[in-house]
């Protein structure tokens, strides 16, 4: 593997998920350790056995998975580790006014004795990212920065990233957003299985090129065709309420029909979802499946009566990341019966679906917690198909899984769609909602405000819609 | 945008603000306290709010305290310590020796120091469950204590007698014994960067680990502090008995977890602090010194703490503190 950065540029690293395009930066910020192989800087060999050798040597990271502690203010935070770096002490009050400056530069209007567990991801994210430019160094690497952030937010960051290279520094920066990548980097590293393909001047190459790459061979159409025609209603909420909801909610999901839900961030998606998959009490209005009431059952008998949910949090609320394959996708389906009810065999049709899923797995006994994001997603998707879901809840499918998974997830998404099936989906990539749902709902402030079909929205259009209206006063805030 | 984040209510403030929020558990203990308080005035009158009779509470609660501040560090880490009861045992056993007094007491501290790396380090390093790797340690030190001491007797140094048992302007020597662990506990943990990389440590060693902080020091300096609270606790109840008992300590173990559980340290780390364990050993003081005025059976206080324990943990959790 080899990589160079210089002065004043920024580089890209990409790759499919598991590429080593993380493990390459936890090698340079003292993480990792690497095997074989050298990192020079100015000249001179690191040796970068710790995160505090590769902060000396003036490397800093915004780390992807956050190394924010839940439990600690922004402020202590913002300074863990390097309490003493001005030479002495900082008193509380020094340290409340350096985080505030420090965060005031990225335009965050978060107090500085705000529990960091307290905020949300978007919010995580950007003081990860106040904590990485705070350091004193000459290289920083961006793990993954945008996969959080609203769009506002992510233009904060590439202005700050744009003042990093007038200043000199040098910047790595790894995401799976090619469109990024483009506006904002000099130089593209492109990795595969964990080797190092080749590196070109952006300005020499195009999206495609860049996708080949990755994945190794030519994709002609990340996203399938949309449905010919929607059949009749499965899916029906009228003033539809959950009690975390802020307003009643009308929508449908037709047969065949993948029904986007587009927005900023933290604007009632995942309360939605939650409240139509029954995991939140009902407040008011209706709910029908598939013209059968099911307003008042619990999340569980939803199950039975075919809402299947997967979850944004995988690893969280999605998996039994101890258990297997099998036990994963079989689960939802267990769930149907009594406590006592002999547990089904259901071996074949587990392994028949982790064949059509394309599950990378040496058997059905593995445990999820060895798989890479992408293919614990389709574990997942695997579930509700096994225990014959008819509409899936899926919020953000393929937060942080890589394109060739993306694209396994877009088809098996249409796929089940085609079968005489549902999907609402959630998503913050405005991209992926347009090229794959038939129609799109725009929610802010946990009122749905727009419905159209995707065929010819526009990223720009949605925005718009998504937008508090100018007169709102102080909604920004909760973007 | 909105101004500054200045009109927030006082229960936003305990969820959103990380001071406030690791110390929710103590402001519960607290009123729980103050309503103790209330009750036993209010019914005891006169035999509860008397001079002597708080002059015993404080001498007869500053092991407590001793032990159960040294058990904060360690749950603050996210670990445990079940040997804390046995060091104290060893503690007494050792500072009755018949050995000239000035070698007895840095033998003490130094017996103690060492069982807090043996259990810090094999907790850390070897990766043995701070339940099992405490539990070994502590029937070790308990068998050298017996076999040290195998009935209670021998003689104290008289410079603890006179630390223990004296008054200083009016106020029992316990008093003083508390409020400067209580300070300089508080002081460690608030005032110092070492509380800020332990409340990291305890969150997540490897995250803590990544942001420059050596998390494994700071896990088995939690071990080290906490045997030496031990050793202190040891040495003031051998100064106050005036002699040495093999099985002082065994009692203490467990109830310096409660102590600190009580006053809303999570057993699971990163969450609570020496400000909630004084109310809870406060409250543990004051329930078996009600019982005893009230003239109930003393055996009441164990059912009462088992009670309490099972509340605390339920009621200071994971879940609720969203993390």
């Amino acid at each position: 593997m080899q990589l160079t950065g210089l002065p004043g540029m920024c580089h890209a690293v990409v790759g499919e998920n598991g590429a080593g395009k993380s493990t390459l930066m936890k090698i340079l910020s003292g993480v990792v350790r690497p095997d074989r192989g050298r990192i020079v800087k100015d000249g001179e060999d690191l040796k970068l056995h710790h995160p505090l050798d590769a902060r000396h040597a003036g490397i800093s990271t915004i780390f992807q998975e956050f190394s924010l502690l839940p439990n600690l203010s922004v402020a202590e935070n913002l300074f863990l580790g390097r309490e003493g770096d001005i030479g002495h002490a900082m008193t509380r009050a020094e340290l409340a006014q350096r985080s505030e400056q420090a965060l005031s530069e990225l335009e965050l209007n978060i107090a500085p004795d705000r529990r960091v567990g307290s905020l949300g991801v978007g919010q995580q994210q950007m003081v990860e990212i106040t904590k990485g430019v705070l350091a004193d160094a000459s290289v920083f690497i961006f793990d993954e920065p945008t996969a959080a952030l609203a769009s506002h937010e992510v233009d904060v960051l590439f202005a700050l990233i744009e003042r990093l290279k007038d200043e000199g520094k040098t910047i790595f920066y790894v995401s799976h957003r090619l469109a990024e990548i483009f506006t904002l980097c000099d130089d593209i590293t492109i990795m595969k299985d964990g080797e190092f393909v080749r590196c070109v001047p952006t300005a020499l190459t195009n999206e495609d090129e860049v996708i080949e790459g990755m994945v190794g061979r030519p994709i002609a159409e990340l996203f399938e065709a949309r449905a010919a025609s929607i059949g009749p209603v499965l899916l029906e909420a009228k003033g539809y309420q959950g009690q975390a909801m802020k307003r009643p909610v009308d929508l449908t999901v037709g047969t065949g029909e993948i029904v986007g839900v587009a927005g900023l961030e933290a604007q009632g998606q995942q309360e939605l979802m939650r409240a139509l998959a029954g995991f939140d009490q009902r407040r008011g209005g209706s709910l029908t499946l598939q013209g059968k009431d099911i307003s008042d059952i619990e999340a569980r008998k939803r199950i039975a009566a075919g809402i299947g949910l997967v979850p944004e949090s995988r690893k969280d609320d999605g998996l039994f990341l101890s258990l297997d394959i099998a036990d994963n996708m079989q689960s939802a389906q267990v769930a149907r019966g009594g406590l006592f009810a002999l547990t089904p065999s259901l071996g074949e049709l587990t392994r028949d679906i982790m064949t059509r899923l394309a599950v990378k797995a040496p058997d059905a006994r593995t445990p999820v917690s060895d798989l890479s994001g992408g293919n614990q997603q389709k574990v997942v998707l695997g579930r509700w198909l096994l225990a014959g879901a008819h509409v899936l809840l899926c919020e953000e499918p393929t937060r942080g899984v890589d394109i060739g998974a993306k694209r396994e997830i877009y088809r098996q998404l249409r796929a089940f769609a085609q079968q005489g099936n549902g999907i609402l989906v959630t998503s913050r990539e405005l991209t992926e909602l347009i090229g794959l749902c038939d129609r799109l709902l725009v929610i802010r402030d946990g009122g749905i405000v727009s419905d159209v079909p995707a065929e010819g929205a526009t990223e720009d259009s949605l925005l718009r819609a998504a937008l508090p209206t100018s007169l709102d006063g102080g909604q920004t805030e909760a973007a | 945008m909105i101004g500054k984040e200045s009109h927030r209510s006082i229960a936003q403030r305990l969820q959103q603000d990380a001071f406030w929020f690791r110390q929710r558990g103590a402001l519960l203990s607290f009123m729980i306290l103050g309503l103790m308080l209330l009750f036993l005035s209010l019914f005891l009158g006169e035999r509860f709010v008397s001079t002597t009779n708080i002059a015993n509470l404080a001498g007869q609660l500053a092991p407590l305290f001793l032990v159960s501040l040294g058990q904060t560090f360690v749950l603050l880490g996210a670990g445990f310590d079940l040997s804390v009861g046995a060091v104290i045992s060893l503690t007494t056993a050792i500072l009755t020796l018949d050995f000239p007094d000035v070698f007895k007491l840095p033998l003490a501290i130094a017996a103690a120091v060492t069982v807090g790396l043996v259990n810090g380090v094999g907790c850390v390093y070897l990766r043995v469950h701070p339940i099992i790797m405490t539990l070994a340690t502590s029937s070790i030190v308990q068998g050298v204590a017996l076999i040290l001491l195998p009935t209670p007797g021998g003689i104290a140094p008289q410079v603890l007698v006179t630390a223990a048992s004296g008054t200083l302007f009016g106020l029992p020597a316990g008093f003083y014994w508390i409020i400067a662990a209580a300070a300089l506990s508080i002081w460690v943990v608030h005032g110092t960067k070492y509380g800020v990389r332990l409340y990291a440590t305890g969150e997540n060693p490897q995250s803590a680990w990544i942001n420059g902080i050596n998390a494994p020091s700071i896990r088995i300096s939690t071990y080290v502090i906490s045997a030496m609270c031990a050793a202190i606790a040891g040495a003031y109840l051998t100064g106050r008995l005036a002699s040495g008992d093999p099985n002082v300590g065994i009692a203490l173990g467990l109830d310096s977890i409660l102590g600190a559980a009580l006053g809303g340290t999570l057993l699971s780390g990163g969450v609570g602090g020496p400000i909630g364990t004084i109310a809870g050993v406060l409250i543990i003081g004051l329930l078996n010194n009600g019982l005893n005025l009230a003239n109930i059976s003393p055996y009441y206080q164990f059912v009462f703490k088992g009670a309490m324990l099972i509340a605390a943990v339920s009621l200071f959790r994971r879940k609720e503190a969203g993390l």
